[in-house]
Formats: structure tokens, sequence, C-alpha cells
């Protein structure tokens, strides 16, 4: 795989990924913005406007017949939150012109810009029959979140850990904020954001890397863009520990803890909470699947997550709801256990291991690559995912103890059935 | 050892078999860094009832015995295989699906070493009552996340309904009824039978030397004398469906909703299955896909939303359809869909329409190619089944318009549908 990148001074940033090995080529392009109460529903809604049609494709048959004819082609809109920032990104993936024996790469970029910059450049704005109708998806989509009840506990427990705070707010924003959103706010707000904000466009594919990244810098230019920074820390002082239980028709109790890490992510440390995360909860050996799943077989999953863009830990496990006194303590004391140093070779080694194939794995998807660096661009680091792998290899169990000796539990959220316990 | 290639795919696969019946595949991806490499066995969930090999007695076991193997499989005498797997840096599982349960791993590092782990464990059982026991736990709240599961709830409600005996209705897991009820004995009777290297592949996909892999296979492979064709036995399926509507109700935001069809046309042999399958892919792309305007006047009216979408499975004692997502007035979809049936069926399908549809099912077949890990279970799925995933795609660009139009007539009827919904508690 050849690189290419060119950041701008103004904030329009190009990346180039040229590779043959795959069948399917990629184009992203995102846009960031601020996580803000006043705009997330919006800047959630918008790019689901975009894809209901312009003035140059008239609705989303238009839209999708052009996506078939190029072999089915998957037009995508995501929405995501990274500490304090809103990300959209609209991606496109396509055949590879060997495949597809036509070329495709310059078709691709096009079609993008006309469904980002339609309503601009075609004039027309955004029609409200279309706008009522992808309210009503949005305001469904939001309220669907507690159908996925792992996903959700997790989300509640975040929710009251930031209280008040711009990353409590779901990414994909709010159902009472939706009604009060005009044809007009709207609009302002996507021209804001596809006009002013820091824009990423990266390419993934079977070119010559020069043209591909002038190629999309033709098609999508370079406008004089924002600075945004994200906000790494977490603003709230601690107290003491909150305990919150919900209740809802379940069968299976979710337990989720809210831990503050105290790390900076933004520097070296964060390299020992990652492998303080491999031990304690991701990889196959980890504390948790080993303590809480083999040995007292209370759970069918278990396991944590650190956040890159907060100092902010999450452990979630689906237990009996009686059981939750037990697997509280069980999962506290996997804790307890790293900041004493209880760590054992095959604990220090399985998590290593984990993280070389999970890095080295990056490689072979052009999804996964893109999503690294686009990761590795907002916090400004320039490290591949074999060097993250490399700086691994140097932590010590020292040092993973001290950083367990930072933590502070923040939250222990637990979502369970009606009726007594 | 046998070298294919093929020249429109640019894909290279090599083939050894063994006098055990067992065979191996390497596909191989040049410049990939991680490795997929899965050990199989045709045998899953719907397996329950079976002559024994040996003593040509009817067997029949409890439900979720499958998956309850898979998760026992992987203990040791000493532990853990998780632990040898972790020394050398692979991410190994495994999974059971309805007529197979594959082990597997990923690696980026001591590829052999980790061959030789996956070869070595799966061909080791190791069962005790105290070790049965503790699993019973685990898998327990296996199955409690699923039933909180609203997707997988539809689904297999939706077997419920389209199945009356066909054992591809029970959960995978089985019950918790079930799981209590297997014992050590039952797992070693499954897995002396199902586990034979003649009912088993191996599949490895990545940048690996074919011959080595071959050679690793044949020095660790423990079972020498072949076995015979073991026999399933499934009781007869009726062609009409079970129920036309099945109904529950999950803490969830919205109804989810699927609507399916049964395939009467079953146990045809392995090359026209796939054919049917190709022509079903294709014919239900021109009638439901993203392009047609109805799937635009569904959108439009509120009655769909992006998540919605279809599936064909297509197996030789099962096949279906099914169509769903999110709506607030499923049964308003259900019936739109039967009309819009009756309509296709009355005008016959657009030429363009059929060309259009074609290029969307090539390209997300040829999509599976990036990913070691999907083409691997993809290749295991379509080898239990007699057919080869490369001739496969090779036959999409083969299809006529006039095939097409003779699986409309012969699918996709009222009579043969049914609905599975999941509303929203109060």
């Amino acid at each position: 795989m050849r690189k290419v990148q060119k950041i701008s001074s103004n904030n329009n940033h190009y990346m180039a990924f040229c590779d043959d090995r795959f069948k399917i080529n990629r184009v992203v392009v995102t846009f960031v913005d601020r996580l803000e109460r006043e705009k997330n529903t919006k800047n959630a809604l918008f790019p689901m406007v975009l894809v209901r049609g312009n003035n140059k494709y008239k609705d989303m048959k238009e839209i999708n017949r052009v996506l078939d004819n190029m072999y089915g082609a998957i037009l995508s809109i995501d929405i995501d939150k990274k500490g304090d920032l809103q990300i959209i990104t609209f991606g496109l993936s396509f055949l590879n012109d060997r495949f597809a024996g036509e070329q495709l790469f310059e078709k691709a970029l096009l079609f993008l810009r006309d469904i980002i910059y339609g309503p601009i450049e075609y004039g027309g704005g955004f029609e409200q029959e279309v706008i009522e109708q992808e309210k009503n998806n949005l305001k469904q989509e939001i309220e669907s979140r507690i159908n996925d009840k792992v996903q959700y506990a997790i989300d509640r427990c975040i929710e009251i850990m930031f209280e008040g705070q711009s990353y409590a707010l779901y990414e994909k924003g709010n159902v009472e904020d939706l009604e009060s959103i005009t044809k007009d706010d709207l609009f302002s707000q996507y021209k804001k954001v596809v006009e002013k904000k820091p824009m990423y466009v990266m390419v993934y594919g079977d070119y010559n890397e020069e043209y591909a990244i002038s190629k999309a810098e033709e098609v999508f230019g370079r406008k004089e863009r924002e600075n945004i920074k994200n906000n790494f820390s977490i603003n709230i002082p601690f107290n003491s520990t909150r305990y919150v239980t919900e209740e809802m028709e379940v069968n299976q109790g979710k337990i989720s803890l809210g831990i503050r890490t105290n790390v900076d992510t933004t520097t070296s440390d964060y390299y020992k909470l990652l492998m303080l995360n491999g031990i304690l909860g991701a990889s196959p050996k980890s504390k948790l699947f080993e303590n809480v799943r083999e040995k007292a077989s209370l759970c069918y999953y278990a396991f944590s997550r650190v956040d890159r863009f907060k100092p902010v830990m999450v452990i979630s496990s689906g237990i009996e709801v009686e059981n939750y006194e037990k697997a509280l303590n069980l999962i506290l004391q996997q804790i307890e256990d790293i900041k004493n140093g209880n760590i054992s070779d095959i604990e220090y080694e399985s998590a290593i291991n984990y993280y070389k194939t999970a890095l080295m794995a990056i490689y072979d998807s052009p999804r996964d690559l893109l999503g690294f660096y686009f990761n590795q661009a907002l916090v400004d680091e320039m490290t591949e995912p074999k060097d993250v792998f490399e700086r691994l290899k140097t932590i010590k169990i020292s040092e993973i103890q001290d950083v367990a000796n930072r933590f502070e539990l923040d939250t222990v959220y637990f979502l369970r059935s009606r009726g007594a316990m | 050892m046998e070298r294919i290639y093929d020249d429109i795919l640019h894909e290279e696969i090599y083939v050894n078999s063994y006098t055990n019946g067992l065979k191996a595949f390497v596909i191989k991806k040049k410049n990939f860094s991680k490795v997929f490499a899965g050990y199989a066995t045709k045998y899953g969930s719907v397996d329950n009832k079976f002559v024994h090999p040996k003593t040509n007695e009817v067997v029949e076991v409890p439900e979720g015995i499958a998956h309850f193997l898979e998760h026992k499989l992987f203990e040791e005498q000493e532990g853990n295989v998780f632990d040898r797997f972790a020394k050398f840096g692979a991410m190994a599982n495994a999974f059971t699906s309805f007529k197979e349960t594959v082990y597997y791993f990923i690696s980026t590092q001591n590829f052999y070493e980790n061959l030789e782990i996956l070869l070595d464990f799966v061909q080791n059982p190791y069962f005790t009552d105290q070790n049965v026991e503790k699993e019973k736990g685990i898998i327990a709240q296996e199955i409690r996340m699923y039933q909180d599961n609203p997707n997988w709830r539809v689904y297999f409600n939706l077997l419920n309904a389209l199945y009356v005996n066909h054992p591809v209705k029970i959960d995978i897991a089985g019950t918790l009824e079930s799981i209590q009820r297997i014992t050590k004995d039952d797992l070693y009777l499954c897995y002396n039978t199902f586990y034979h290297p003649s009912n088993m592949i191996i599949v490895v996909c990545g940048d690996v030397e074919p011959q080595k892999v071959f050679d690793m296979i044949e020095r660790m492979e423990k079972t020498k004398e072949y076995q015979s064709l073991i026999e399933r036995m499934y009781t007869e399926e009726p062609p009409g469906v079970n129920q036309k509507r099945i109904e529950v109700k999950l803490a969830i935001s919205n109804p989810i909703f699927y609507i399916g069809f049964k395939d009467t046309l079953n146990d045809l042999p392995p090359y026209e299955m796939m054919m049917k399958d190709i022509h079903t892919q294709i014919l239900s792309e021109i009638i439901f896909g993203k392009s047609t305007d109805f799937y635009e006047s569904l959108y439009k009216e509120g009655l769909i939303n992006q998540n919605f979408g279809f599936e064909y499975t297509c197996e030789p004692e099962y096949s279906f359809f099914m169509i769903g997502g999110e709506s607030k007035d499923p049964d308003k979809v259900y019936e739109r869909v039967l009309e819009h049936i009756e309509d296709i069926k009355r005008r016959g399908i657009d030429k363009e329409e059929f060309e259009r549809a074609k290029k969307v099912v090539l390209g997300s077949h040829l999509r599976k190619f990036d990913n070691p890990e999907k083409l691997s279970v993809e290749f295991i799925y379509s080898y239990f089944k007699g057919v080869n995933i490369f001739e496969y795609v090779k036959e999409i660009s083969s299809v006529s318009f006039e095939m097409c139009e003779k699986r409309l007539k012969e699918f996709f009827n009222e009579s043969t549908s049914c609905i599975s919904i999941v509303w929203p508690a109060d």
C-alpha cells in the first residue's frame, strides 16, 4: 500500500491510499463539527435529506439507479461522536475498474459531490415534505436505541456520567429538538457544515496515488474552513460513585460501569491505558472473560472499552438480576488486582498479541484503515498501526499499575427487569 | 495438491484431499497481513436426529447440542485453548449455524503455530460432568441475551411460522430447558459421529504457503480410517406454512417485522440449487430493490425506512425468502408486498431492470472476496451445499432473462407466505 497525504492550513485534508489487493474501492468525505445541543440534531438530519435527492437526481430512485449501475455501489451516511466532536461522514464504496470493466473512480467522486453539494450547486434547497419524512425516520432511529440493550446500557451510563456536558449528547440528536427544526434552519446549518467546517476527503483504491489525490482535490476543492479541536478533559469534578438502576421489560440484566481513567489520551499514557484495557477486558484471556465468565459462570459476555477522545473506560456485562452484587464485586476485584500488579504472564502476553493481531489486521480492511487514519488525524498523530504496536510492546507492568491507580469509579448503571429483586 | 486459478476473479485456490476423507483448501491472498483458518464440520443445530454409524440405531439428542459442543471443545485438561492461542497471538473463536460448526482463528503472526493448535484442539475433546455443568450457566446467559434481541426474536419467530416440523425453526442454542438435559455422554456421541474427517473441511485464506499447510494437516490428522456418510433424519415437512402470523411484545420503540415466503422447490442437485439461488436473488432485486418504484413509494409513505431489506436462504431441505425491517404498520406492508408481486406477475419483468439487478447481485458477491473471513465462511457454506463459490460468481453473468421469468412464476406465492411481528411493549 502506498499513501499520500495533504493537509492544508485551511483545514481541507486529503489522503489517498493506493493498493491493488481489493475488488472494492472506497471514497469517504467527512465533516467535523462541535457536538452541541443546538445543532447535533440538525447535523444528523441534513445528510438524510441530502440522500433523498436534489435538482440533479430528483429522488431516491434516481440516486439508487446510479448506484445500481455502478455494480451495486453503496452510499452510506455515518454520524459519530468522538469526544466533544460530531462527525458526519458520507461514504461510497464501488467496484474496482478492473472488475467493472469501466472507469468508476471519477464517476464516484462526482456522484458523491453531487449528493453533498447538489442542493447548493444545482439550487432548489430542501423540500418540506422530504424534511418531514426524514424527521420521522430520524425520530424512529433515535427511539430505537433501546432495541440494542447492551449498547443502550452503555449509552445510559455515559449520559448519567456526563450530565450537562456535550459528551452526554447522542450523536444523532434528540427527539425533542426535531419538531422545531424549520426548513431554513436546516438549510443554513447544512451550508455551514459543508462549506465552513473541517473536511477530510479520503480515497482508497487501485490507482496512481498522485492522480487519485489531485482528482479528489479537483472535485472537492479548497474552501476556507474553521479549525475545530476536541476537548479531551472531563470537566466535572468527581465526588463519589453514583449508583443508578433503571427498569425495563428485559430477560437479562445489563450492568455498565463508567470509570474516569484520569489519563490524558493525547500523551503516551494512552498506550499504557490501552494495555490495561487489553488485560482487563479486551483480549481473549482478559481478566473479565476469565474470571467473570469462565470461572464464575456469571455471564456470556464481559468486556471493557476505552475512548480515544475522552478519559473514560466502560465495562459492560449481561447477568442474572439476582447476581448483581456478586458480578459487580467480581468486576471491581479485577481492577484491584491490576492495581496490585497481579497480572500474569499469560494475561500480559495475550493483551499484547491481541493488539498486534487487531492492529495488523487494519491493513487488510480499507474501511478500518481509513477510520484509523482519520482518528490519528484528529489527535494530530501520524503513527501507523504497526507503530502503535511498537509502543505497546514497551509498556511495563508497573506503568499499567500506575494507570489503574488513577481510576475513579464514577457511575454504576444497572438495567434490570421489572419486579422484586 | 491441485491449483485452480480464476482469471476473471483473479483468485487462486489450492486443494488437497486426504485418504480419511478430509479436504483442505488454501485461498491465496497475496500481501494480506492477516490469515484466516477455519476447521469446519457439517454439523449444526438442525442435526438432532440421526442414525448412529456404529450401532445403526436412531438417536435423538437435546436441542442446542451442536452449539453446546462448540462451547465445550475449547476446554482442555490443562485449562482452555485460549491459553495456547494467546501465546501465539491469534484471535480464536467458533460459531454454530443451522448446518455447520466452524472453529477458526485469525492471526497476523505465528500462523503455523496457531494452525497446529487449531488442528489439535478440534481433534481432542475433553468433557467432564463438572465442565459440562459449568457451561450451562454461560449458555443460559447467551440464550437470555438473544431473547432480549428483537432482531433475533423476529427472525426465529418467522422460522417458527414458516416451518411445521423442520428443526431449522429451533433456536441454534436450544432452550433454557433443553440445555439442562445435555450430558457429557451426549456430547461425546455427537462428537464421534459428526467430527469425523469425512464430514469436515479445513479452509485457510491468506498469504501462506499451501504445501506447508497441507503437510501440517497430513501430519496432525489423528483419524486414519474412512467413515461412511452420516444419515440425518428430518421429519417430513409439508409444503404449507405452520401459521400465517406470529406476534410478540418486547421493550422496543417501533414495530419490527419479517414477511417470509416458503420455498417448496427443495432437494435439487447442487448445480440446480445454485442456479435457483442466483435466479431468486436477481429476481428479488428486480421486485424489491432500492431503485424500484415499489421501494420509493413505500418509503415516501413512511411505511418503511432505511432498515428495509431482504434475503434468500437456499439449502437442500429448506429454502425461504424474507423481507422486512421497521414499520409503523407491518400489516400494510405485507398487503403491499403481496399486491406488488401479483402486479409484477401480470406485467412481467422489465429487461433494463433485469440487467441492473444482475450488476447489483454480481457486485454484492464480489465484495465478499475482499474479506478473508467472510470469503472463507461463504466458501464453507457453499462447499457443504456442493457448490464452489468461484463458480457461483461466474454463473451470475450467465443468467438469462427467461430463467428469471420462469422463477417468478413458480415462487413468491401468497399461500406459502407469513408474517412475524415484534410489537413494542406498552
